[in-house]
């Protein structure tokens, strides 16, 4: 007589799973470097379209409302904010450590964290001290911000944001600078200047982390793709 | 205790289930060996995220699903694999019982075996199946009473409800 159906499939899992192959972990570590190298190898082969985009990009920000809150158009509950056409520069320098949210690297940070109450980003050298506080905006309370810690996936110096409405309303895409993605669902940092009036005052984005062009830049230069923003 | 260590006892800890997982999913022991490679190099490639979530192993079994899922990518994937890594390593044969269970999987739907799987061999609750594969908890029950309806025809026995009285997946 046959099992149940249900003693069959518990078997098959104990089955197969005897038959799964295991591998060197270190392999598969290996494995994951390479995706990672592949992965800037393409960045920089896009660099030269990047110029191209960002250029129409800014013709768009123009058009727009550029005093609107977040993403800096007209976006309605319920909008989606896509990036299209990344247009990544080459990671600065050598592909100094491969490592996956190492501490930050470069000109003695230590940690970077952004307290959305305050609406500022603190920056802190080797020694704990505080090296910079840059005055930020986030999400708003109905387009909150992630929190947590994330990291930081790539570093693009120009993209191109593109908003579609459900029921084809309104949509627009814009030119945005200096921006660092971060990984883990966690939100986008980049330049907002036409947030100005609210960094370090109020929360006014849908959910990406905004400031100033120069500050914008200067977290750009020092942060590495792999470096850790705690967001809270 | 290094990241690697944390990676490596992550990987040997949980790669037999998730392999078995997907092998059920899929339907083919060589392409499921694959993703979940390839699901686990990704995973190291954004360890510090993934060691965090709550749930790292279904994090690497729905990559590699979806990896699967598109299958150009998974054919070009497949050639770079087996130039880095050779072939297959050595599979021992799966049972007679396995291998017409895998088949009979194969031939039902693939939303009622996604959830068949999940909960059956990787042990879910109904809630965290429909969490995973974005469907309510309704849904979910239903392809999981009509995958098992549909594999009991397949595999040519009554289904378990005549046998065992009404199968409760509350």
């Amino acid at each position: 007589m046959h099992d149940t159906l249900d003693e069959r499939l518990a078997q098959l899992g104990g089955s197969l799973e005897d038959a799964a192959a295991v591998r060197s972990p270190s392999l598969v570590r290996s494995r994951g470097e390479q995706i990672r190298a592949a992965h800037r190898r393409r960045m920089v082969a896009m660099t030269a379209t990047g110029a191209a985009v960002a250029v129409i990009g800014v013709g768009s920000l123009v058009a727009f409302r550029p005093d609107s809150g977040g993403h800096a158009g007209p976006v309605g509950p319920g909008s989606t904010v896509t990036p299209t056409a990344p247009a990544p520069t080459a990671p600065s320098g050598p592909p100094s450590h491969t490592a996956v949210g190492a501490p930050p690297t470069k000109a003695g940070i230590s940690t970077v964290v952004v307290d959305l109450k305050k609406d500022t980003m603190t920056v802190y050298g080797k020694d704990q001290k505080v090296l910079k506080t840059i005055p930020v905006t986030g999400g708003t309370a109905t387009h909150p911000t992630r929190v947590g810690t994330f990291t930081v996936a790539s570093k693009q110096q120009h993209m191109t944001l593109s908003t579609t409405m459900p029921q084809g309303g309104d949509s627009y895409s814009i030119a945005i600078d200096w921006v660092l993605q971060l990984d883990g669902g966690g939100p986008q940092v980049y330049a907002m200047p036409w947030n100005s009036s609210k960094f370090g005052q109020i929360n006014g984005t849908h959910g990406d982390v905004g400031m100033s062009t120069a500050d914008a830049e200067w977290l750009y230069d020092q942060l590495e793709t792999g470096d850790g923003i705690t967001i809270r | 205790m290094s990241r690697e260590q944390d990676f490596d006892e992550f990987y040997l800890g949980s790669v037999r289930k998730v392999t078995a997982q997907l092998v059920a999913l899929l339907g083919d022991a060589g392409e499921a060996d694959d993703a979940v490679q390839e699901a686990y190099a990704r995973a190291w490639q954004r360890w510090d995220s993934v060691s965090r979530m709550d749930d790292p192993v279904g994090w690497v079994r729905v990559v590699a699903y979806r990896i699967k899922v598109s299958s150009w990518r998974s054919a070009m994937r497949r050639t770079v694999a087996h130039r880095r890594h050779g072939p297959p390593a050595d599979v021992p044969d799966m049972s007679p019982d396995s291998v017409a269970l895998v088949a009979a999987l194969r031939q039902i739907p693939e939303a009622q075996r996604r959830a068949i799987v999940l909960f059956h061999l990787a042990g879910l609750t109904v809630e965290q199946v429909a969490a995973e594969v974005g469907s309510p908890v309704g849904t979910v029950k239903a392809r999981l009473s009509r995958g098992r309806a549909a594999l009991a025809q397949v595999l040519g026995e009554p289904a378990d409800e005549d046998v065992k009285g009404n199968h409760s997946y509350a």
